[in-house]
């Protein structure tokens, strides 16, 4: 049932100035149907005079969700009400129904400042073509906020009355304003063209554009929005646009560019780019590539022609960007150019293309003649981790120069697979060259790690040994230091005790490097047996790191500690000595650190040791005091050291009064 | 070869002040940047542009005193001059300073979408900080405000920009681990989605130049004024916070959808969960590959996690991990080739900043862009929807709309404050 107007202005009339609010008040519609009683209860509070602001807010909040026209009689005099109006905003604006809007509108007049500027707003956000006339005679408010809404919300209506309001406050617009009104008129414009009324939006642009009193936006957002509204069957602007000296407009034109996918898009921009300027040129062959059409591919491949550098590697980016397999033709040529950066340009893009096509161009890189072209294509291979390429890389590794062998080693480590363990090992067994020998020994560790080597692997290790010379042995013992393994352990041990001398060097070398902890016995052996002092003293070294590693036993550590204990002399072996008794859990430490506490090149870490273990051990028994031993060591270290953390540690885990 | 040095810039500089401002082209090619909002985090954001050689700040705004004269102090100090400007209003300071090419914003979140705009309209690039938006309806206009005057922006999800969770990302897209079915999303293990209404109690406000209350509120309901709000306890309330599936959501919700190549969609159906974070919530595509928000403690050790579940591994990454965790070593093992197609393929650095810097260059997209932006909080902001309304939700992406349910629509906007409003 639609209401006169005037019986609406009356009955909210009424409904306010019950509320007591202060502004001139607003008639509330009549309700027709049966409450919910939800609803029902919400609007008695926003009504009541007992509730405060923050209730009557919150049930606002709460109408927003639930509220219907039922509750406009309540909530119609809070939109003139400055502390309320707002949350009354909150409830309406997103509650269907025509009687909302027509509430809306019979409020502006009892409404100034920001409680206006708030309506015009919800009016705008609502899209009520009836409230067009009421909001553009507020385009000319004396209120700044007020002038402000009212455009944008004609902009957000975007009728034909709505849009002409817009153009005929244009010029009389202060020019510090204007961009608002062009920010409506855009508003209305896109509106417009999201609805396939595109000869409506074009007037609006072409007007933004046209009118010399246009802030720059909103001039280069209407060129977007008009090419944007011609499409794909008219790219005569996009086209004009590409080629304006004004470099907003070259961006306008990529912009649109970018949000129209239409073929014809891309055809146009590889159509211009060849006569365009160089640094228009780079921008256009980004958005080429990021379009990722293959009809650009000939455009794209023609710009790597450009005398100009930077035209070239974008052309050569693009290439890889686009992903068409085709580049893969023109690419090759770019890998060893003498600029790095269009050399790595050319090679990245070359190893991340799709498909055979791509691949066989790699492949092709290897079999060429020269061998920087061999390292380029080996290079790419990595990038692009081409496992097919093992064959060949097994077959360049027999190749000339020495670099290129070593790549290849190098590669096939990081390549391979199981199948190529053994043969790894019998080209190891063959090489002399120290490069490729090192070479060979990391690929073999790199095989190692990714085909997770064991046993089998380490039997071919072994076997590949026998016979072998003393200039490839180190690297296949140095293999067996990282493989490990009790029969690894034996032979290398057996080597260094007992071998021919010109393998015994190798032997003790990869026993000093051992990765797994078997190896502990025997190091804390070579302390004593080894050949010379350095090789004693890194024995020793590696020994005490074992006992720090938390990989062992708590008991396995204790006893390596007390081997470790009467070889322990200089500070340096001194410290590592403290560092692993230092992650014991036993009193016992304490007849350890004591020799080392007084010392002062060693005090500070024999101080930290006895501390870190009270604190283990006070944090395992909390109820039980420390032994009286480790007590005194401890009240010792506190009047030992400077360091004032430490003290407070030891502090609190001695009983209080020490 | 160090993936930063592979990083591709660009070759192209456009002086980034001819673009729609008019005039004379700068003499030099810097990028003259401002910042809105200089908090704690906005601070730290400046710390981290300020080294770049081609970007120069000068002038900095933020509606409370101490941080402005903060924040001008870091930038003064940088350069060795008094040169900063500071401003209260943001209002001022973006119609006076036409100068600038770009802005930061590190307001607090309720302020992110209409200062982004604002700045946009006023011809500035923007970085800004997540979340983005408070409602989906917001961040709709920043879409459109970004599309309409053709400017860059970058919204603060810098895990995208991140070798780590890139790497993941691009295992789950690449087909490292077969089809990807689930992803698990970390949210924030602290506040919820059901937020407080309550106001804390009231003080007197403070004059406005040393913090300027009206302006703090902004487009928010007027409460009352109390300083703990200015002092970051403003999370965790409706009016200004996305709560914990918003706080952490806006960054591994993004990088979810960036692994399963869906950053310019999102999910069509939420699926309620009885509690009151959204832990356990599964966000569904058409083809049934699930989002699966989850505080995940035992999934991770460390923030803003991710976990890409695959039909032949998973993979795995959050703050703290300089690797992946992985199902395999043998994913591992592809990192290097992984991370260097990614880097031909897209030209990006692993700095989000920086990368924001070469857009404004380029005038490319940035990484977080605003399409990327708005499709992952659009997800956001309806699992929000989905544990205020207590149930089951259909979502159209297309329409941006739930269908047929007036409830939940009415939860995508919500009426902003005079004179703050879009």
């Amino acid at each position: 049932m639609h209401l006169r107007s005037a019986t609406l202005l009356g009955t909210l009339l009424g409904a306010l100035l019950t509320a007591g609010c202060v502004s001139r008040p607003v008639p509330a519609p009549l309700t027709h149907n049966e409450p919910d009683p939800r609803e029902a209860e919400l609007c008695a509070r926003i009504r009541s005079a007992d509730t405060d602001v923050k209730t009557r807010a919150d049930a606002c909040r709460e109408l927003a969700r639930i509220g219907t026209v039922r509750c406009l009689p309540a909530l119609a005099p809070l939109l003139t009400n400055a502390g309320l109006s707002h949350m009354a905003l909150y409830a309406l604006e997103p509650m269907p129904g025509r009687e909302v809007d027509e509430l809306l509108r019979a409020s502006l007049a009892h409404a100034e400042g920001r409680v206006l500027a708030g309506l015009l707003t919800t009016l705008g956000v609502r899209r009520d073509p009836a409230a067009v006339p009421q909001i553009a005679a507020r385009l000319a408010h004396a209120d700044a906020a007020v002038r402000r809404a009212a455009a944008l919300a004609l902009g957000e209506i975007a009728t034909p009355d709505a849009v002409r309001a817009l153009w005929n406050a244009w010029d009389g617009t202060p020019s510090n304003e204007r961009h608002v009104l062009g920010e409506a008129l855009l508003r209305a414009a896109d509106r417009l063209r999201a609805a396939s009324r595109n000869r409506e939006a074009l007037r609006i642009y072409h007007g933004l554009r046209t009118s010399g009193l246009a802030p720059d936006p909103i001039r280069t957002a209407a060129l977007q929005g008009a090419i944007l509204g011609h499409g794909p069957r008219d790219l005569r602007l996009l086209r004009e646009t590409l080629h304006a000296g004004d470099l907003s407009g070259f961006h306008a034109a990529l912009q649109a560019a970018h949000r129209e996918s239409h073929p014809a898009v891309t055809r146009v921009l590889a159509g211009e780019v060849a006569l365009l300027p160089p640094e228009r040129q780079t921008l256009l062959l980004s958005a080429l590539a990021g379009r990722h059409d293959p009809s650009a591919l000939p455009a794209i491949l023609q710009a790597t022609n450009h005398p100009d550098p930077a035209v070239q590697m974008a052309a050569i980016r693009a290439l890889g960007r686009l992903g068409d397999p085709r580049a893969a033709d023109a690419l090759p040529a770019w890998v060893l150019h003498p600029d790095p950066d269009l050399r790595e340009a050319a090679r990245a893009s070359l190893a991340f293309l799709p498909g055979k096509h791509a691949e066989h161009a790699i492949l092709g890189l290897l079999d060429h003649e020269d061998p920087n072209m061999k390292l380029a294509g080996m290079d790419v291979v990595r990038r692009r981790h081409l496992a097919v390429a093992l064959p060949r890389l097994q077959r360049l590794v027999r190749a000339q120069p020495s670099e290129v062998r070593v790549v290849a080693l190098r590669l096939i480590g990081e390549l391979g697979n199981r199948m190529q363990w053994n043969w790894l090992l019998s080209e190891l067994r063959r090489l002399e060259q120290p490069q490729e020998l090192e070479a060979a020994r990391q690929a073999l560790l790199d095989l190692a790690g990714r085909i997770g080597a064991g046993p089998t692997e380490t039997e071919a290790v072994l076997t590949a040994l026998v016979n072998t010379g003393p200039v490839q042995a180190p690297a296949l013992y140095s293999l067996l230091a990282q493989l490990g393994g009790d029969k690894a352990l034996r032979h290398t041990l057996n080597t260094a005790r007992s071998g021919p001398p010109e393998l015994r060097t190798a032997a003790l070398k990869a026993l000093l490097e051992w990765r797994r902890p078997e190896v502990v016995e025997a190091l804390v052996a070579l302390v004593d047996t080894a050949p010379d002092a350095a090789t004693g003293e890194t024995a020793l070294r590696r020994f005490l790191e074992w006992a720090a590693d938390p990989e062992l036993t708590a008991e396995q550590r204790l006893v390596m500690c007390r081997q470790a204990a009467r070889y322990v002399q200089d500070p340096a072996m001194a410290r590592l000595y403290l560092a692993a008794v230092g992650g014991l859990s036993t009193p016992e430490v304490v007849t350890m650190i004591k020799p080392f506490l007084e010392p002062e090149p060693t005090r500070q870490e024999a101080c930290a040791a006895l501390i870190t273990v009270a604190e283990r051990l006070h944090k395992q028994r909390p109820d039980q005091a420390l032994p009286e031993p480790m007590q005194l060591a401890l009240r010792r270290a506190v009047s030992l050291t400077r360091n004032e953390e430490l003290k407070r540690r030891a502090q609190s885990v001695l009983p209080s009064g020490n | 070869m160090s993936l930063a040095g592979a990083a591709l810039g660009f070759p192209a500089i456009v002086p980034a002040r001819a673009l729609g401002r008019g005039g004379a082209v700068a003499p030099s090619e810097r990028i003259l940047m401002g910042a809105i909002g200089v908090g704690a985090r906005g601070t730290h954001v400046l710390r981290w542009m300020l080294p770049e050689k081609d970007v120069q700040f000068v002038a900095v705004c933020d509606v409370r005193r101490q941080a402005r004269e903060n924040a001008k102090q870091i930038v003064d100090q940088h350069y060795g001059n008094q040169d900063c400007r500071t401003y209260r209003d943001l209002r001022e300071f973006l119609a006076e300073r036409t100068d600038l090419d770009a802005v930061l914003i590190a307001t607090g979140d309720r302020w992110h979408a209409l200062a982004a705009i604002w700045a946009m309209q006023a011809g500035k690039d923007v970085y800004v900080e997540k979340p983005s938006c408070l409602t989906l309806a917001e961040g709709r206009a920043v879409l459109e405000t970004a599309q309409r005057y053709g400017r860059v922006y970058q919204t603060g999800t810098q895990r995208l920009s991140e070798a780590n969770f890139v790497f993941c990302q691009e295992a789950a897209r690449q087909g490292l681990l077969g089809r990807v079915h689930t992803v698990y999303v970390q949210i924030a293990p602290w506040d919820n989605a059901l937020m407080r209404h309550d106001w804390l109690p009231g003080q007197p406000e403070p004059p406005a130049d040393e913090v300027d209350w009206d302006l703090w509120l902004g487009p928010c309901p007027w409460r009352p004024y109390n300083a703990s709000y200015v002092a970051g306890g403003w999370r965790g309330y409706y009016d200004f916070h996305t709560g914990c599936i918003g706080e952490w959501g806006a960054h591994t919700i993004a990088q979810a959808l960036m692994g399963l190549d869906r950053a310019h969609t999102t999910p069509v159906r939420y699926h309620h969960v009885n509690n009151d974070t959204g832990e356990g919530m599964v966000a569904e595509f058409t083809d049934g590959t699930r989002l699966i928000l989850t505080k995940g403690a035992e999934l991770w050790h460390g923030a803003c996690g991710v976990r890409f579940v695959g039909t032949e591994g998973w993979a795995s990454c959050a703050d703290g991990y300089s690797r992946p965790e992985v199902s395999s070593p043998r994913l591992l093992g592809e990192y290097r080739r992984v991370m260097e197609e990614y880097l031909a393929r897209t030209g990006r650095p692993m700095s989000h900043v920086r990368d924001f810097f070469d857009c404004v260059k380029s005038r490319r997209p940035a990484v977080a862009n605003a399409s990327v932006m708005h499709h992952s909080m659009s997800t956001v902001h309806a699992c929000n929807i989905c544990m205020w309304v207590g149930r089951d939700l259909v979502y159209d992406p297309a329409r941006e709309e739930f269908p047929g349910d007036e409830e939940a629509n009415r939860l995508r906007s919500r009426a902003m404050r005079a004179p703050y409003t879009i």
